[in-house]
């Protein structure tokens, strides 16, 4: 892989030039297109992004969920030196969960409705093959101590649906982390809750990480996670990495122009909205330039129609896939700020 | 001039043996033309009041009226002509929308009740005109609103609300489910029809940001009841409810460099089916000190030019927290 987007300390995962598309008989998506970075020991790496950016489909990628038809057509995913990509799926199982936890958006989609909560964590911990009743009942409740349930023999004897939104979450974080994976990934852990839980569970899942000097993967489209939560974050935008770099850079100092306009629409009091111009491109056929060349308002290099431009460093550890040199002195034409409003959505897709 | 105003409004559902106190004693008034959000987490009461705002649910007591029309008690025919002055923009707006019905039918439906005089030919040159009032293509007319993206069905859902030219709209967390780029163009669009149209709106929101940018006045919901309620900045910069300084500090700043104090909260939120006896917020607050905290239900007093809060102790004021 490129050096781009790499962590300051040893990687624990590498993802190199990763692809995912999702053919069906009449089209073919590229959700994914080369994408490129590393998480080393112990950091928290925000990957960010609007739907459709390919941020969900990389993560499935990667702890090798994918569902049908997305399958990875290139690229490796190395887990401390082990390329998960083509591994059978009962290789995978036995990697989910000991070495990589998954905490996904939906609690109750985790969840088994139809089984105690006890019963779901002797599954998890017996899949991987030990423990005897009584000593997975009592690290289960150390967990679910852990994860701040405040009476965790009554959760253990219950059922999901009994659980509150945030005790669900709770719940899904104590199995993902009970086998203890250097790594956590998780997509979108907080949508959907409220703010003070919202808080309450990120906090949680920092702390949990931190103590134990885990990696993080947190996945979000909330720029407020990433900018309170993340030391690195990664911007995606159609399938690929536009821009990476230390969070206090990429959010003060963007130096992808999608970036910038992400940041820009972003409400602040007094201060005047711009939402996106033009189509996010569709992805059923890649542009031959730069993804971002339609909607761009720096565009001016040549080589941005024709050419797609590669991650380059741009400042200390900081990474943008641009053509142009910011630095030129090529600013946001004022004008184009009152233009009229336009969708920057692209019509529904069924990824 | 006050458009809409809820006084004393109580509002309780029963599901099965159990009574939920949904709505515990509110007021609250909207002024034409302003924006008066609506704040506070699941289950505080936020949709409930937008409901009763608009006549869909009756109170069981306290009055709710509109444009100096007193909703509760009318007659369903009086309640239907007077919906012609007030509507919702739900925050999914696809699954608020006939799936079989084409984009124009589901504009045009409003007009068919609230103005059946108008013929076929004016009620297409209006939806047209509404149309490209919300941005949207009038050539749509004939689409399916799955065919549309999530902004455009977002703005056909807009376009629904006013096309009957209604004074007062709820907005029912309008962009919670849309991209910020997405939601930016939302948000920029009815700013711009209640600048035109004087629109009065109720917005529901949870996202502190938002409501920052979006509206002029703030009220926080705690549990069925108004906990506190002012100007934007009175509110936001200076919460003087604990729920609200706590809810506030929840919030994630965009920026990295800003890491305001997070003021964590114990505890869960009470059951609606039980309400405490004295202050609602008691079993969480990190202020209570006030004898009569655990034994009466504060009642809103001014602590700020047009800014109330309910509670016998003082957050942000003089003393400390106990």
């Amino acid at each position: 892989m490129t050096a781009a987007a790499a962590p300051a300390t040893a990687s624990l995962l590498e993802v190199s030039d990763l692809r995912v598309q999702f053919r069906s008989r009449r089209r073919t998506v590229h959700a994914v297109n080369g994408v490129s970075f590393a998480i080393g020991e112990g950091e928290t790496v925000g990957l960010v992004g609007e739907t459709g950016c390919g941020k969900s489909a990389t993560v499935r990628a990667i702890i090798g969920l994918l569902k049908s038809p997305g399958r990875v057509t290139a690229g490796a995913v190395r887990l401390e030196g082990t390329d998960l990509v083509g591994l059978q799926p009962r290789q995978l199982r036995q990697i989910r969960g000991a070495r990589i936890g998954f905490v996904p958006q939906n609690p109750f989609g985790a969840l088994n409705p139809v089984l105690r909560i006890e019963r779901q964590f002797r599954n998890v911990i017996r899949a991987h093959g030990r423990g005897r009743r009584g000593e997975i009942r009592s690290t289960a409740l150390d967990m679910l101590d852990a994860v701040g349930i405040a009476d965790p023999e009554r959760v253990l004897r219950g059922y999901a649906h009994e659980l509150s939104g945030g005790m669900a979450q709770r719940v899904v974080i104590a199995l993902a982390m009970i086998l203890n994976p250097r790594l956590v990934v998780a997509d979108e852990p907080t949508t959907g809750l409220d703010l003070t839980i919202q808080r309450q569970i990120l906090d949680l899942i920092r702390d949990l990480a931190e103590t134990e000097g885990r990696s993080m993967l947190l996945v979000t489209h909330d720029v407020g996670v990433v900018a309170q939560y993340c030391s690195r974050v990664l911007v995606m935008y159609a399938g690929q990495v536009v821009e990476a770099g230390p969070v206090r850079r990429v959010l003060t100092d963007p130096a992808h122009p999608y970036t910038e306009a992400l940041l820009a629409a972003v409400p602040r009091r007094g201060e005047r909205l711009v939402g996106a111009q033009g189509t996010v491109p569709t992805l059923l056929e890649l542009p031959p330039g730069c993804f971002y060349y339609d909607r761009c308002q720096y565009r001016s290099d040549p080589r941005c129609a024709t050419e797609a431009p590669s991650l380059r460093e741009v400042g200390p550890e900081h990474w943008a896939a641009v053509h142009y040199d910011k630095g030129a002195g090529i600013r946001l034409p004022a004008a184009s700020a009152s233009a009229a409003p336009s969708d920057a959505d692209s019509a529904p897709g069924d990824m | 001039m006050v458009l809409v105003t809820l006084s004393e409004v109580r509002k309780t559902f029963r599901r099965g043996r159990s009574e939920v106190h949904a709505v515990n004693g509110v007021d609250l008034h909207i002024e034409a033309g302003e924006t008066l959000a609506l704040i506070g987490e699941s289950g505080s009461g936020k949709s409930t009041v937008g409901r009763l705002a608009l006549g869909l649910i009756q109170p069981d007591e306290g009055h709710v009226t509109v444009d100096g029309m007193q909703l509760d008690g009318l007659d369903r025919r009086t309640l239907q002509a007077a919906r012609q002055n007030m509507t919702i923009v739900f925050q999914e707006s696809f699954q608020s929308l006939d799936p079989l019905m084409s984009v124009g039918r589901i504009i045009e439906e409003p007009l068919v009740i609230h103005e059946p005089s108008l013929t076929p030919t004016e009620r297409r040159e209006r939806v047209e005109e509404t149309m490209r009032r919300v941005i949207l293509d009038p050539g749509l007319y004939e689409r399916r609103p799955r065919e549309l993206s999530g902004g455009q069905q977002q703005r056909v859902g807009v376009a629904r609300a006013i096309v009957t030219g209604p004074k007062f709209v709820v907005l029912d967390e309008p962009t919670s489910s849309l991209d910020l780029s997405v939601q930016a163009g939302i948000l920029e669009l009815l700013a711009n029809l209640q600048r035109d149209l004087g629109l009065a709106y109720l917005f529901i929101s949870h996202d502190i940001g938002t409501v920052d940018y979006f509206s002029d006045r703030v009220a926080v919901m705690y549990l069925g009841q108004v906990v506190e309620t002012g100007p934007k900045a009175a509110v936001l910069d200076t919460p003087r409810h604990p729920y609200t300084e706590a809810l506030l500090s929840a919030a994630l700043p965009a920026d990295p460099t800003e890491q305001p104090p997070h003021i964590a909260l114990t505890g869960d939120i009470p059951s609606p089916t039980q309400l405490p006896k004295g202050c609602f917020f008691y079993s969480r607050c990190n202020y209570r000190g006030d004898p009569r905290c655990a034994t009466e239900n504060p009642p809103l007093r001014q602590v700020g030019p047009d800014h109330w809060a309910a509670t016998f102790c003082h957050v942000g004021g003089t003393a400390e927290p106990a």
